[in-house]
């Protein structure tokens, strides 16, 4: 890969990093917060059978 | 997997997918959202979670697959902000092509969200082609090629390519970049 389109692209990767790490630093909402205080209690459904992770399957299977 | 300790877990993932989730609506009431329905959906589907495999990864999969199921059924990708957006980045660069981390950030958001999660997950966090692929349920050439594009459309909307400036952080974001060692929180 030509050095200037390698550069370009590790700028663009870090520029992406902070962007990220900006709303990843954020702190979460009361809605959020309470959600995962209550989670316990939450009625647990069927639990539906899972195929692929194709976006109708929105669980999918666990990521290795 | 006791449930208590798919919650502790569930909890420290919870500020990055926050912000994937970000990455995805770019809005922060659609991303609590969205972030809401992963973990109910997630919280229910813990029994088909194995323990020792990646949860984060897993946890990605659910919120993107229900973003684009979201997506579908209300087909209401807000075009108003997609105008605005446009607008905004009609009137860059103002800076002698000295690109800001908030002029990045729009220009990040006009992109489609199929290059804008790829970005994220390979260009910022610095996942495999096949991590991708598998949490977007597509095949690995795929990932390559919407990375490829999204980087190049970021590239150009700001007025860069491989043979102009390549400032593209100031010195307080680079010295940000600097300081966590390009690492991730």
């Amino acid at each position: 890969m030509p050095l200037r389109k390698k550069a370009l692209r590790t700028q663009i990767d870090e520029n992406l990093r902070l962007i990220f790490e900006e709303d990843a630093r954020a702190e979460l909402p009361d809605r959020l917060l309470s959600l995962l205080d209550r989670l316990d209690a939450v009625e647990l459904p069927p639990v539906a059978p899972i195929t692929d992770a194709e976006p109708n399957d929105d669980t999918g299977g666990s990521s290795s | 997997m006791r449930r208590e300790d798919a919650k502790a877990e569930l909890v420290g993932h919870m500020k990055v997918l926050r912000a994937f989730a970000m990455s995805l609506t770019r809005n922060s009431a659609a991303a609590d959202d969205l972030v809401q329905d992963t973990v109910l959906k997630a919280w229910a589907g813990m029994d088909g979670f194995q323990q020792g495999s990646n949860m984060r990864a897993w946890l990605f999969t659910i919120l993107r697959n229900t973003f684009y199921s979201n997506r579908r059924k209300a087909a209401r990708e807000s075009e108003d902000v997609d105008g605005i957006l446009a607008g905004r980045l009609a009137e860059k660069p103002a800076h002698d092509g000295r690109l800001q981390l908030k002029d990045f950030r729009i220009a990040f958001d006009t992109l489609p969200p199929e290059q804008r999660e790829v970005l994220m997950l390979v260009g910022a966090l610095q996942h495999s082609y096949e991590d991708a692929a598998e949490m977007c349920g597509v095949k690995v050439g795929t990932i390559k090629s919407r990375l490829a594009r999204g980087r190049e459309a970021l590239a150009q909307a700001m007025g860069l390519d491989e043979n102009g400036p390549l400032e593209l952080t100031d010195a307080a974001t680079r010295a940000v970049v600097s300081a966590n060692g390009g690492q991730m929180g």
